[in-house]
Formats: C-alpha cells, sequence, structure tokens
C-alpha cells in the first residue's frame, strides 16, 4: 500500500531513527490541530459547535464518528440541523434508521422533503443498506443511526464490514457519518463525543432562540491526521 | 402508397415467441381447442416438411413427426403478438387498418417516397427482435399490398405490375365460400389464372362479385382505411403452461412483455410513469407491486433493470403461473423542471437503488416521510422520494425543532410516583430517576368520533443526570415517549 506523506525533508533526513520517529510524531500533533479543509470537501451540519470541531463540517470520502453515550445530549438535534443544512444546499440526505428513533414531527416538514428515511427490521441491514447507497452516488451524505443498537448486533459486526464502508466512502467522495452510544468504529476519519444532557433551561426560551448550541459539549476524541490515497487507511493515528 | 404487414402463422408465432427454450426450425404446431380430438391449425415450415398439415388430429401429426410441439391456441399470446405488430405498424403511419389478426394495412400517404421503403423494411428486423417473422408488401391499392404480403420473402414492392402476385392461391384474394367453390370447380386454383378470364364471362357466372374481384386484381383501386383507435390500456399478460420456478424464465417473459409494451408506449407517442406488476401463483394468490417510476419512459432496458432488481429481492412460497404488466401512460416529454428546480442527477440509477433496498427492509420501510393531517401522536406516512428538488425558501416558521425528540417505538412502560398529580419519580429498566423539573401536564385527544379513539397526558420531565425526556400516561399506564435532543 503506497502513502503519500508531505512529511517535511529536514524530518525525513533525520539519521538517527528514534529522533526521526520522535518528530515525525511531533510534527503529526501539530497538524492535528488543523482542521480539515471545508467547502467542497465538507457538508455542513450546519451546528456551529460541531462545524467548528469538524473543520467545516462532514468530511466527504471519510467515516465521521459521533458518540452519544446517553440520550438527550445534542445527537437529534444535530440530525436535524443536518437535514435542515442539506436541504437549504438542495440535496438529498439518508438517514438509515437502525433502532428507528427518528421523529418525522420534531423536523420542519420541508425538510423532510429530501431525506430518504430507511428503517432497518434488523440493525445489521444498516450496513448493507449503507453500502448499497454508497455506490449509488446520488446522496453527498448518508447518517447511520446505529445509538441503542443491541450488543448481539455490535458481536456480529466485523471491522472487515467498517474497513469496506470506508473504502467504499472514499471511491464514492460521500460523507458517511455515523451514530453510537459508544466508540465503534475503527476507521472513523473523526471520533466526536457528546458528553452532557441538556438542562431543561432550555424549555423557558422561545424555541426559534433557544441556545441548544451553547448546551453542546463536543469532545474529539480522536482525529487521523492524514489519509492515502483511494482513501486507504493510515498506519498511524492517534486519539487524545 | 399502402403497405400491408402479415405474420404468417401468427399463432403459432404468437406461442413460439414466449418460450424461452425455443430451437430455430423446430417442427411446431398450433392446436384449435382443448379437446381430445382437437385439429392442427397451423403448423411451421419445419412441421409441414414432415407432412404435418392444417386439419389433421394431433395424433396423426405426431404420427408424421415424433419431435413436433404442440401448443394450443393462446388468446393472450395472440394479444401481446397483435399489439406488437400493431405498435409496429404505428410507427409508419398514424392510419392503421386491422385488416385481419395477422394481417394490417398502412395508409403511407405523404411518406416520402424515397424513404418509406426503407422504413417499411425496417420492420421487419424490428418484428423480429420481438419474436415475430413478418412478410411486407408495398403496393398503390390496399388489395395489391396484401397480396405482395402474402408474395413477400419477406419484402416485395409492387409498382405497376401485378404478375409479381399471378402464382399465388386465389384464397389470398379472399373470395366467399361459395365463388372459391364454383373456382375450384373450373380448375381455378391461383390469382394469375383467375385474372386470366374475360371480364364479361366473369360477369355473367359469377356476379358483382366476380367483376369486382377481376377488376382489382386489374387496375389498384383506393379505398378508405377503417382506421383502428390507438390504444389506451397499456397492459400485457402471459400464463404459463407449466409453472415457472427459476427467475430467469420469468425475466424472458417480462423481458418480451416489456418490449411490447414499450413499442406500443412509443408507437402513440406516450410514456409509462408507472407500471403495476402482478404475478400470479400456483396457489392462486397474487404477488402485486406498483413502482412509480423516477422519470416517465418507454425504454424497456430501464424498465427491466427496475423489475429485475426488485425481483431478485423476491421469495415465492410457490411457483408462477401468470404475469402481466400494466404501464399508467403519460404523454412523453411531458416532465419539464421550473426554471430553478433541480433534479437529481441519475434519477433512474436511484430508482434501481431503491428497489434494491426496498428488497432488503421492505415497503413500509424506507421513503421520505410526511406527517398526517393528524393530532395523533407519531401519525406519519412514506412517500417515494421526490427527484426534483424545489428552490428553498427560508422563513422563520421554517427551522427545525431546536429540541427534537428521539422516539422509542414502541413507547417504554414505566412506573411514575406521584406527588398529587404531579411525576416526580421514575423508574424503568432503561432510566429510572428522581424528576429535577417538571412541564405540563399536555391534554391530547382525538377521532372521537369512531373506534380508534385516543386521549393521553402528556409531561415533559428533566432526570437527574439523564436530561429531558416525554413521558405519557393512557388508561391509567405511563410510558416514556422518547428524549428530547
Amino acid at each position: 500500500m503506497e502513502m503519500k506523506l508531505a512529511i517535511p525533508e529536514h524530518i525525513l533526513a533525520n539519521e538517527d531513527r528514534n529522533t526521526r520517529f520522535q518528530e515525525i510524531r511531533a510534527w503529526m500533533l501539530g497538524r492535528e490541530s488543523q482542521p480539515a479543509p471545508a467547502g467542497e470537501d465538507a457538508i455542513a451540519s450546519g451546528c456551529a459547535p460541531m462545524d467548528a470541531q469538524m473543520g467545516g463540517g462532514f468530511a466527504r470520502g471519510a467515516v465521521t464518528e459521533c458518540v452519544e453515550r446517553q440520550a438527550g445530549c445534542g445527537g437529534q438535534h444535530i440530525i436535524h440541523r443536518t437535514l435542515h443544512s442539506v436541504r437549504l444546499s438542495r440535496k438529498p440526505i439518508v438517514l438509515i434508521d437502525a433502532c428507528h428513533h427518528f421523529d418525522p414531527a420534531s423536523a420542519a416538514p420541508p425538510d423532510l422533503e429530501s431525506l430518504l428515511w430507511i428503517r432497518c427490521p434488523k440493525a445489521l441491514d444498516a450496513f448493507k443498506a449503507a453500502d448499497i447507497l454508497l455506490r449509488d452516488d446520488t446522496f453527498p451524505i448518508i447518517m447511520m443511526d446505529l445509538r441503542d443498537s443491541p450488543d448481539r448486533m455490535w458481536v456480529s459486526v466485523r471491522n472487515e464490514q467498517w474497513i469496506r464502508l470506508q473504502r467504499t466512502t472514499a471511491q464514492h467522495h460521500c460523507a458517511l457519518v455515523v451514530w453510537t452510544s459508544s466508540a465503534r468504529v475503527p476507521c472513523a476519519r473523526t471520533r466526536l463525543a457528546l458528553t452532557r444532557p441538556f438542562s431543561p433551561d432550555l424549555w423557558d426560551h422561545h424555541p426559534a432562540s433557544a441556545p441548544v448550541d451553547q448546551q453542546l459539549r463536543i469532545e474529539v476524541l480522536k482525529r487521523q491526521i492524514f489519509a492515502g490515497e483511494n482513501g486507504d487507511i493510515p498506519s498511524v493515528a492517534f486519539a487524545s | 402508397m399502402y403497405a400491408a404487414i402479415r405474420i404468417p402463422d401468427l399463432n403459432l408465432q404468437a406461442c413460439l415467441r414466449q418460450r424461452p427454450d425455443t430451437v430455430p426450425d423446430q417442427p411446431a404446431a398450433v392446436l384449435k381447442e382443448h379437446t381430445r380430438h382437437a385439429v392442427v391449425h397451423q403448423a411451421n415450415a419445419a412441421a409441414r416438411r414432415h407432412g404435418v398439415i392444417a386439419g389433421q388430429t394431433a395424433n396423426q401429426a405426431l404420427a408424421r413427426c415424433a419431435d413436433l410441439t404442440l401448443f394450443y391456441l393462446d388468446p393472450k399470446a395472440d394479444a401481446s403478438a397483435s399489439s406488437v405488430l400493431f405498435g409496429a405498424a404505428l410507427s409508419l403511419s398514424p392510419s392503421v387498418e386491422i385488416t385481419s389478426q395477422d394481417l394490417l394495412t398502412v395508409d403511407l400517404s405523404g411518406h416520402p417516397s424515397a424513404k418509406r421503403t426503407a422504413a417499411s423494411r425496417a420492420l421487419i428486423p424490428l418484428l423480429a427482435s420481438h419474436g415475430l417473422e413478418a412478410r411486407i408488401g408495398l403496393a398503390p391499392a390496399p388489395d395489391w399490398a396484401h397480396y405482395a404480403a402474402y408474395c413477400a420473402q419477406p419484402f416485395l414492392e409492387i409498382t405497376r405490375d401485378r404478375t409479381a402476385f399471378d402464382a399465388l392461391p386465389i384464397d389470398a384474394a379472399r373470395p366467399s365460400d361459395n365463388m372459391l367453390r364454383i373456382l375450384a370447380s373450373w380448375g381455378i386454383r391461383t390469382i394469375g389464372a383467375f385474372a386470366g378470364l374475360p371480364r364479361q364471362g366473369i360477369g355473367e357466372r359469377l356476379g358483382q362479385e366476380g367483376l369486382a374481384l377481376w377488376d382489382t386484381l386489374h387496375s389498384p383501386r383506393h379505398r378508405l382505411l377503417k382506421q383502428a383507435p390507438l390504444p389506451t390500456v397499456f397492459e400485457e399478460s402471459l400464463e404459463f403452461d407449466t409453472r415457472l420456478e427459476s427467475l430467469d424464465a420469468l425475466l424472458f417473459s417480462i423481458r418480451r412483455i416489456l418490449d411490447s409494451l414499450c413499442l406500443s408506449l412509443r408507437s402513440c407517442g406516450k410514456s409509462a410513469r408507472a407500471i403495476r406488476f402482478d404475478l400470479t401463483l400456483e396457489d392462486h394468490n397474487h404477488y402485486r407491486r406498483s413502482f412509480r417510476l423516477p422519470e416517465a419512459t418507454s425504454d424497456a432496458n430501464r424498465l427491466f433493470s427496475l423489475l429485475s432488481t426488485h425481483l431478485e429481492q423476491v421469495k415465492t412460497d410457490c411457483g408462477i403461473t401468470a404475469v402481466s404488466i400494466r404501464a399508467s401512460p403519460t404523454d412523453a416529454h411531458a416532465r419539464q423542471l421550473l426554471l430553478f428546480q433541480q433534479s437529481i442527477a441519475d434519477p433512474w440509477k436511484l430508482g434501481q437503488t431503491l428497489s434494491e433496498l426496498t428488497g432488503l427492509v421492505g415497503f413500509d420501510n424506507i421513503g421520505s416521510p410526511r406527517l398526517r393531517d393528524t393530532y395523533r401522536p407519531d401519525a406519519f406516512q412514506l412517500v417515494p422520494l421526490q427527484t426534483d428538488l424545489d428552490p428553498v425558501e427560508t422563513t422563520p416558521t421554517d427551522l427545525p425543532n431546536p429540541l427534537p425528540l428521539r422516539r422509542m417505538r414502541p413507547p417504554i412502560p414505566i412506573r411514575v410516583t406521584l406527588n398529587g398529580k404531579i411525576p416526580v419519580h421514575i423508574q424503568s429498566p432503561e432510566i429510572s430517576g428522581k424528576i429535577r423539573d417538571v412541564r405540563g401536564p399536555w391534554l391530547q385527544s382525538g377521532d372521537w368520533w369512531d373506534s380508534a379513539s385516543w386521549q393521553r397526558t402528556e409531561w415533559d420531565v428533566s432526570i437527574e443526570e439523564h436530561g429531558l425526556f416525554r413521558i405519557f400516561s393512557t388508561h391509567q399506564r405511563w410510558f416514556l415517549e422518547g428524549s428530547y435532543g
């Protein structure tokens, strides 16, 4: 697997192997703080703190994992904001709902027009559905909601399935966003966690001005530093 | 100028075109009725070489040719073949007369003379691609065109010289039975022999009918065609003698039907905007599906790929005995995007993908959600995803709910402790805890006028360390409906 790394020449020129490794590591960590390029390569979620953490939005050609360890930390809010944002850009979006949690009544009715909602009778069907949709090239963003999926499903999910999805995502330049209750996606380029449930203060505000975004607590668990050509999985990745 | 399109042994060809395992030059014949003493109605050239002719009983025919394949007359197969023939004729001109089941007459007036021959000839490979071997005759009069179609191998154009069909049997001129008997007793068996008789003698012995036929043979006579109406229903079906158990055989039949349907649609200037698909199973149950097409089309390849993708996911408990497909027509090119509308890049590819997904998750689990016009909670329906995306107008009412519900389906039964009428604690296998803050109650009810009436009391609660939830009570029972955010 050929990887193209734009590591500065002066680091590679260092003859001492250990020093060279330390310098490469330091260089990579320095890059980690740089957000991914926005614009054509990212799909904005429409949620300012989330987009800021992701450097403009969900990266196209990569898998983004969003972990919501407990309900009510803002995952559904971000999904609905993304529906709205994608509709404003006049593109269709898919939500693969493994446990049938999506509530159409909570969405703005026009946002539903560009949404393809797939409810999976078996949670494992979500993987097959995502694979089929990724190859279609119609949808710039595909969301897989696997939160609350039963543990027995996760037992039968192999790493190869994720790698297959990751490769297909890279080939078709699509943003695949996977929602989970705990970190599950080994090949996610970015892994974010929503850590704090909303407080009841939000009830006291008018819906249009509720400071929901301020209450979001987003933690970056992982940001992959580089990707090889054709979405090859890099040999080095860092988790904070 | 007129063209006559004839399908020799149409009943037999109609049966043969529906068999995927038909071998070229295989002796075959079609029997007139479903009885023990059924007689051969039509036999193909290979069967005739073995001595099989019309009028023989099935046993007599089989005695002459042991390899003979026998069919019974199949009105549905005949209708399908006639439909293909009519569609092909319409592609030449809208003025088409159904002279008989196996013979159509087309008025080519207005066709540029340089192109009409090539256009007429082009029908032969077109019909061959639909499994029909055609004979086409071109002549300055309808009756002459018929004679030319009888003589054609497979194409014949006659301008002034009628000697080309002198060798035709006199039956081709379709005289009455009485006249045919008289002519047979005179030894007149061909059109040429009849045309060589003196006109006065014909008039004296055969009367007006004989004179009319004689005049027709000697000079082309024009007449108005009885123009057949354009079809309004585009439906074709096939019944199988033996049940189908393999997908390949079913797809072959479906392809035949779609080719025929699409030819009819194109000939009438129509496209299909939806198709209804019906499989009859051996246990007399039906497997029915309707497909709303991403874009109106009359392209058989696209329809076939859509249906075949869907059928790959379908499993039936028993064999298939019949298949029927109906197309809902719309004017071709009726679809026109608005100035600011944009469409999905390839609606057909998406249609195929959705068909595949439908096979995976089922019809009820895929689509674009729409809210029903009711206050009943969780009332929605799924509709096909629209491929034309309208321009967006952002208005304040258009914004999504900042605290959307994440719904539990079905709602989770919980135990609630009340202080007076206000919930203070909830307990369930999923979430338990003290309620820190509460909003409510909101009383809801609906459909009181029928048996599906409902009523409930909703509360929004904040549970310590867990977040915001919606709970409700109905019929003295409490449920967790979902979480906010």
